[in-house]
């Protein structure tokens, strides 16, 4: 039937004039609408029921609804849409190629080719390892970093100066503690040095009281000393102000006592005597060192201070305070003999010395009330971690200071002959 | 690294190696080639040169003297003689690229479904030593497909009919993958043939394969017309009684007749690729019917006999003869996306 139809069509084309039938279609079916328009015009000129088209060309009944309605986008896509469009045209005997040329044009810019996606396989559930290798890299460089700052940090101070526990530190005093007590109080001496070598805990208690109650009518005349007291804890040993310090003394004291059985007639004297020659000195301005220097001399010569004033005991304690500050420190570099500069720190300060050839002789940290004498050559540099730390003293008079508290100075040339024009 | 930067210079290209048309693809610059898979041989002094390839060979083809020989290196689709396809190859990549040499470009180049490895291998090394870079493989089914602008990465099943020179390729696809294809090695070929053989038994006249050719596309028909003898056309050739030339007439249903066993031979095709079609995937394809692609598409009421013999609608792709170039040259733009259609050797 259909097929009878069509062949009759396709005769009646291929036997007219096809410049007769395409403008009459294109001229007579363009304003009214699109393609869909025009096809069910043809196909009810025709006197053909949806029904039939569908049934013939075997395109389901509403993919040719949709062309009919114009709406291309219920059909299953643009290639199977100009094929159905086609095939349509050409059961009604229209001209495929103007028909799908017009459909072409009406959809222009909606979707003409489809787009591509292939979906792609999963990844498996792998470690990332772009990203884990990198935030390892970060935390080794970070790790490394830190520890080589702190371990940069401990170096610079720990490696020169090895820390020194109190309880030694009080033994090396020791050997220079003595002499105060011994020089001034010759009468305690002999006792002193005999109680310690027979039995070293008991002096303790025999010696100790004696001297708190010297003591303690000592502080209320000698009113300039309390600051002297202070520091004077520093050095628990040497300085022990029973008064305030007490029964915690009680150990070191005697310790002191025992060791020194033999420096003190030694040793005492020729780290004594050589320090500087005596300069009278106030008590007020002599920094915080010979204060605390007086402390200890204070107990040791109550008989001559406590009776007369703060002021006129002065001359007598600075003579023996700088005996005393030796007592309290320890004196570095060679001893008193050629040397004209010396260093006394007031602060802790990292002292190095170097000689001409740059050869170190001397680098430790200098506690408050330490000395150091340079050696009485040419070409000694210094080089020190707190300038202001340092008191100066060349040929026994203070100069300036090297620099102000807590400056680093290097290569510094220690020449006594300059340092000296610059006495204050 | 030599050829990296030779392939700078030069423009990738798709090649359809058609049986009995090559078209070539530029990236860029779409179909700059469509011509006749021919080559014109001669034998100067013993040597063998390229005389002609292309058009200009074609009409060469089965008119050539002693010395020169027109030869078409594809026989069903694969390549049945290597130098002159590789001759012809090398042709195109010059002519395309419009100077003699220093082209090393990529090259996709589509394959039938059917061919084997061997063939395939063939047709990848033809191309190598023509002056491709790298060559990638891709099966003219989906090259096809995606040239007639089916939505073959979609999880819904196309069915597409390529009916070529040498073959007809029957495949469904899916999800940008061939569910099922079946190639046949019947085409345009083999009607020339069953045109060739049908008047030669019935009217004892021997017609060429030229002339066989013009028939089927001026009257061939795959079914013959309701009444009467249908469109008429005088064919020459050689009588085989007497041996003089000579002309008669011949009708559209004679045509028809001689047409049937090729055109059975393709129906069948598609009846067992529809048998082999998953339940779901044939849900689709009752929806949307198959596609023909292919100069053989262009067979007037071929979509009809198919139509009748499937009972699913049939479409004919715009521009059936482009397809698979059109196709190919998709995947060589969008290679990233399609590279999974892609067959490399590599």
């Amino acid at each position: 039937m259909g097929e009878k139809q069509r062949r009759f069509f396709e005769q009646s084309r291929s036997t007219t004039d096809h410049g007769q039938v395409e403008p009459q279609l294109d001229r007579h079916d363009l304003p009214k609408g699109g393609v869909g328009a025009t096809l069910r015009e043809n196909r009810e000129g025709r006197g053909l029921q949806l029904v039939q088209v569908a049934r013939a060309l075997r395109i389901r009944q509403t993919y040719l609804e949709a062309i009919e309605a114009g709406r291309f986008t219920d059909l299953p896509g643009t290639a199977y849409a100009i094929g159905f469009l086609r095939s349509y045209a050409e059961h009604l005997g229209l001209d495929p190629a103007v028909i799908v040329q017009r459909f072409k044009e009406e959809v222009s810019g909606g979707a003409t080719k489809p787009e591509f996606y292939l979906p792609k396989p999963i990844p498996e559930s792998r470690v990332p390892g772009g990203a884990l290798l990198m935030l390892a890299l970060v935390l080794g460089v970070c790790t490394y970093g830190a520890w080589y700052f702190m371990s940069r940090a401990d170096r610079s101070l720990v490696a020169y100066v090895p820390a020194l526990p109190d309880r030694l530190a009080s033994l090396i005093h020791g050997t220079t503690v003595p002499p105060p007590v011994t020089v001034p109080v010759v009468p305690l001496a002999p006792e002193m040095a005999d109680k310690p070598a027979t039995a070293v805990p008991l002096p303790s208690t025999t010696v100790e009281p004696p001297p708190p109650a010297a003591l303690a009518a000592l502080p209320p005349p000698a009113t300039p000393a309390p600051a002297a007291t202070a520091s004077a804890t520093r050095h628990p040993a040497a300085a022990t102000p029973p008064g305030s310090a007490g029964g915690d003394d009680e150990d070191e004291v005697p310790q002191v006592g025992g060791m020194n059985g033999e420096p003190m007639t030694g040793e005492g004297p020729t780290a004594i005597v050589p320090p500087q020659p005596p300069s009278p000195r106030p008590p007020g301005p002599s920094p915080i060192a010979t204060a605390a220097a007086q402390a200890p001399t204070a107990p040791a010569t109550p008989p001559t201070t406590s009776a007369t004033s703060a002021e006129a005991a002065t001359p007598p304690p600075a003579a023996a305070g700088d005996a005393g500050s030796t007592a309290n420190s320890r004196v570095y570099g060679n001893n008193g003999r050629d040397s004209r500069i010396q260093f006394k720190a007031t602060a802790e300060s990292w002292v190095e010395i170097r000689d001409g050839n740059n050869e170190i002789l001397f680098s430790r940290v200098l506690r408050p009330g330490e000395v150091y004498r340079v050696p009485d050559r040419s070409g000694i540099r210094l080089n020190t971690g707190n300038a202001g730390g340092l008191e100066v003293t060349v040929d026994g008079n203070k100069v300036a200071a090297i620099g102000n508290r807590g400056q680093v100075m290097r290569n510094v040339p220690l020449d006594a002959s300059k340092m000296a024009g610059t006495a204050n | 690294m030599f050829s990296k930067l030779l392939g700078v210079l030069s423009a990738d290209m798709a090649i359809d190696l058609g049986t009995a048309n090559t078209l070539v693809y530029v990236k860029g610059r779409g179909i700059v080639l469509n011509e006749p898979s021919v080559v014109a041989i001669a034998t100067v002094r013993g040597k063998k040169q390229v005389l002609a390839v292309g058009d200009e060979a074609k009409m060469m083809l089965g008119r050539t003297p002693g010395n020169i020989q027109a030869i078409r290196p594809l026989r069903d689709g694969v390549i049945a003689d290597f130098e002159v396809a590789e001759e012809m190859i090398k042709h195109f990549i010059r002519k395309v690229h419009n100077r003699r040499s220093f082209a090393s470009p990529q090259v996709i180049v589509c394959v039938p479904s059917g061919s084997t490895a061997v063939e395939r291998r063939a047709i990848q090394e033809s191309a190598e030593s023509a002056g491709a870079r790298r060559v990638f493989l891709i099966e003219e089914p989906m090259a096809a497909a995606i040239g007639a602008g089916l939505p073959v990465t979609e999880p819904t099943g196309s069915m597409v009919v390529d009916i070529g020179g040498g073959t007809t390729e029957v495949a469904v696809l899916s999800l940008g993958g061939i569910v099922y294809s079946r190639s046949v090695r019947v085409g345009g070929d083999k009607m020339d043939e069953a045109i060739i053989g049908y008047i030669r038994r019935n009217h004892n006249l021997l017609v060429g394969e030229g002339s066989a050719e013009r028939i089927k596309k001026e009257i061939g028909s795959a079914c013959p017309p309701e009444d009467g003898e249908g469109r008429l056309m005088e064919i020459k050739g050689r009588d085989l009684m007497n041996g003089v030339p000579k002309e008669l007439v011949i009708s559209e249903r004679q045509i028809a007749e001689s047409l049937a066993e090729p055109v059975s031979a393709i129906i069948e095709a598609v009846k067992v690729a529809l048998e082999h079609t998953a339940p779901e995937l044939a849900a689709d394809i009752v929806d949307k019917g198959i596609v023909l692609t292919g100069g053989g598409s262009l067979l007037s009421n071929l979509d009809f006999v198919l139509r009748h013999a499937t009972g699913l609608p049939i479409s004919i792709a715009d521009d059936p003869l482009s397809c698979v170039a059109l196709g190919t040259g998709r995947a060589l733009e969008e290679m990233k996306t399609l590279k999974n259609v892609l067959i490399s050797m590599y």
